[in-house]
């Protein structure tokens, strides 16, 4: 670069000697400048932990009423009556939630627990299983979702508490889960309680992320999208452990052989519930017709041994209905 | 920190007339002053019968008006010189400077359309089809390859440079890891995939931003003379030419020769160096103002547009990816496109490309409303296959014909740059020549007269 400057000026030898001094600085650039740094977009810490609000039994739920409706005989202006004529059901799922709701790279198609709930309702609407539409979502978009209406239903391992209560809508109880750890192989801690100090995943906007908080204070909370997130933080070292429910943890166990779930007494209890805008209470007690039914003949032991049994072991008892809400 | 921004600062405003300006106004202004004031005490001398003052007086003004005229001539020879010689490497410059643009250009959009190809293999399913896995791979190690010549070219450019080498490596590295666990079928791969692609978003593009925007400055402002600038030198000589005249005109009052042949041929020699540096500033500045507004401008507009193409394809596949909630990456796709669109229109010497884009945002609403109507599997059907109609190949005949485009205006803009400088060389060499022989002639014609004292 300097070379080419150089040959034609050096004709003018005793101006290019006063210049030389000068010439460095005259024939470069100021370096090109690198963005200011912005803020560090990984782990981001949550902090606020709401208090759980008291208000009864949270897994009692609407009870169904009269005969259950076939597709042909949905009552006329009924939530259902709409999603038929609409010609598919609109469901909020996670497609990243291992075992429960996963996209399969080989097929392409999202699978799961809580897909064949969804396949279930469509079966009860439309007698065809397969009448539906996913809509992927993050756990925080759970409930916006449903209060906007952008999706009927939202099946995805989705807490039935008094707080969500008074912004949706729930069925009853389709799976117990319970909050436990996931931590590196080798690791010696098995409790939340180990965890003090440690850096601990769990996905934002959840009641994992708020029992994280209230069970373990002194552990260094860090929020992902989801649970998958949390699991390519931790395979790049970037936290110590992941917290969930057990059933998400086992998909993420599943995925990484470095990762387990320690023998542990589950620290809470979460009891799923589809959910569903808070003024579908037709709707809710619809579906909660085809949940008993599922319970009573078999159907529900099928779809868990399906998807659970290798992973967290034989197939429990249905939990049972709760019903008196009003 | 500050030192260097200042010195940056003094190279950007007009180099030469700060090193330059103080010696040629001196010396040019000077000569003329003295020999303005010459006559008038001269012609009482005249009318005095002192002779003793005429003979000793007048040699020495003839001297010092003979040194005025020398000193005049070498300030003309060695400003035109350096003036135009420094033409010529501002000339250089823009060119190695365009050339730097392009090839961070290149990058950026190379890494884009990798980008833009690797999310859409995952759409395909866990083994990525080999000819894009190919096309991927090309575009990776092409960047790598890029990074290191421009690196070499632009030794300002190095940190940045730098760091953006460091993300390409950390991507490649993210990719390997989603593209290894998609394989197997886990979804932590999608995971890796989706993180890779806002990482690169977040870190990777705006080093590149700011890459591009230092090196399109750095080119337009080299192809940007200042007002003045170009024309101090014409000016000077203009100066020295007032100077000689002045001079001759003192001479034919002292002397009964009117005429001094060699004064003459001096002030003809600064005419035509003054006229001939006038001519090739005036031509210089139209060339190189129909270079940025014509060629160089569309390099900009091309590059910037398939930056953006390349950007919104991308962000297509992982609104699909997203499968459902995809809203902000097809509002980022929105942007883009719509960027593209206002580009590509200002290409208005190629209205074809305006029509592919038209027909790829086709395609994309096509595969909006089949996505958004619940019908995904065809959405992406439309999105990866290789069909006549589908998006790969919709896009992908926008893309190659923009980087045809593109290819040329480069091509042009550079050898615009290329062809002005054996004219400034030439014009450096001439106004040398022209300064010094003015000083010689000037010389000589005053020599003829001061012999008559000897």
């Amino acid at each position: 670069m300097r070379r080419i400057w150089r040959t034609p000026l050096r004709g003018v030898a005793a101006v290019a000697a006063v210049t030389a001094l000068s010439a460095c600085t005259l024939f470069s650039y100021t370096p090109t400048e690198l963005p200011a740094a912005s803020p560090t977009p990984e782990p981001t810490t949550s902090t606020s932990a709401s208090k759980p609000s008291q208000c009864g039994n949270p897994l009692a739920s609407y009870q169904p009423v009269g005969i259950q409706p076939t597709p042909e005989t949905l009552p006329q202006g009924s939530t259902m009556a709409k999603i038929q004529k609409r010609g598919r059901l609109i469901a909020g799922v996670s497609a990243d939630t291992y075992l429960l709701g996963s996209r399969n790279p080989f097929s392409g198609e999202i699978e799961g627990f809580d897909i064949d709930m969804v396949k279930a309702v469509a079966e009860a609407i439309f007698g065809d299983r397969d009448r539906y539409q996913l809509k992927v979502i993050t756990a925080a978009q759970r409930i916006p979702a449903l209060e906007k209406g952008d999706v009927d239903i939202v099946a995805r391992n989705m807490t039935i508490t008094c707080d969500r209560w008074k912004q949706i809508a729930f069925s009853t109880e389709y799976y117990r889960s319970g909050q436990k750890i996931l931590v590196r192989k080798g690791s010696k801690d098995n409790s939340i309680k180990d965890l003090a100090g440690e850096k601990v995943c769990a996905p934002k906007g959840t009641s994992s992320m708020d029992n994280l908080i209230k069970e373990a204070p002194k552990a260094i909370p860090v929020a992902a999208d989801n649970h998958t997130g949390c699991l390519a933080l931790f395979q790049q070292g970037k936290v110590a452990a992941i917290t969930g429910d057990d059933t998400v943890l086992a998909g993420l166990a599943a995925q990484d052989p470095y990762a387990v779930v320690p023998k542990q007494k589950a620290f809470t209890t979460e009891p799923y519930g589809l959910g569903f805008n808070e003024d579908d209470v037709d709707f809710v007690r619809f579906v909660n017709a085809s949940l008993d039914q599922m319970r009573a003949d078999g159907e529900w032991t099928r779809i868990y041994n399906r998807w659970l049994r290798d992973a967290l072991g034989p197939a429990p008892d249905p939990p049972r209905a709760v019903y008196g809400r009003t | 920190m500050s030192q260097t921004s200042h010195r940056g600062g003094a190279t950007g405003v007009a180099p030469p007339p700060v090193t330059a300006s103080p010696q040629p106004t001196a010396p040019a202004t000077t000569p003329p002053a003295p020999m303005a004031g010459r006559p008038r005490p001269a012609t009482p001398s005249a009318d005095t019968p002192a002779p003793a003052v005429k003979t000793t007086d007048t040699p020495r003004r003839l001297r010092l008006v003979s040194l005025g005229v020398v000193v005049a001539g070498v300030v003309v020879a060695l400003l035109g010189a350096m003036t135009f010689s420094y033409l010529a490497f501002s000339l250089s410059r823009a060119q190695a400077d365009t050339a730097q643009l392009i090839r961070v250009q290149k990058i950026q959009s190379n890494l884009l359309s990798a980008d833009a190809t690797t999310t859409n293999a995952f759409l395909v399913g866990g083994l990525a089809p080999p000819e894009q896995r190919a096309v991927y791979d090309q575009a990776l190690s092409s960047t790598s390859a890029l990074i290191v010549e421009a690196s070499e070219a632009q030794p300002a450019d190095a940190t940045a440079l730098s760091a953006l080498n460091q993300q390409v490596v950390s991507y490649a590295a993210a990719i390997e890891q989603a593209r290894a666990n998609n394989r197997l079928g886990l979804p932590v791969g999608a995971q890796y995939l989706r993180n890779a692609s806002a990482e690169l978003r977040s870190t990777a593009i705006p080093i590149l931003d700011n890459l591009v925007s230092s090196n399109a400055t750095r080119a337009s402002d080299q192809m940007d003379p200042r007002a003045g600038y170009l024309y101090i030198f014409p000016v000077i000589s203009l100066l020295a030419l007032v100077g000689v005249i002045l001079g001759q005109v003192w001479l034919a009052r002292r002397f009964k020769r009117t005429i001094n042949v060699g004064m003459l041929a001096s002030a003809v020699a600064l005419l035509v160096i003054t006229v001939g540096a006038l001519i090739a500033a005036q031509q210089l500045n139209n060339t190189l103002s129909s270079i940025s507004n014509g060629s160089f401008a569309a390099v900009n507009t091309a590059a910037d547009a398939r930056i953006d193409a390349n950007n919104a394809k991308s962000n297509e596949s992982l609104t699909l990816i997203a499968r459902g909630s995809g809203q902000d990456f097809e509002t980022a796709w929105k942007s883009s496109a719509d960027s593209v669109a206002e580009n590509v229109q200002r290409l208005n010497d190629r209205p074809e490309l305006l029509n592919q884009w038209q027909a790829y945002t086709d395609v994309h609403a096509e595969i909006r409303t089949l996505d958004d109507g619940g019908r995904w599997e065809r959405a992406v059907s439309l999105a990866t296959g290789a069909g006549k109609n589908s998006s790969n190949t919709v896009f992908g005949t926008f893309d190659s014909n923009l980087a045809d485009y593109l290819e040329g205006v480069s091509q042009d803009t550079s050898s615009a740059l290329a062809a002005e400088r054996p004219l400034m060389v030439v014009a450096a060499i001439l106004a040398l020549l022209g300064g010094l022989a003015a000083a010689l002639l000037g010389r000589w014609g005053i020599g003829a007269r001061l012999k008559e004292y000897q």
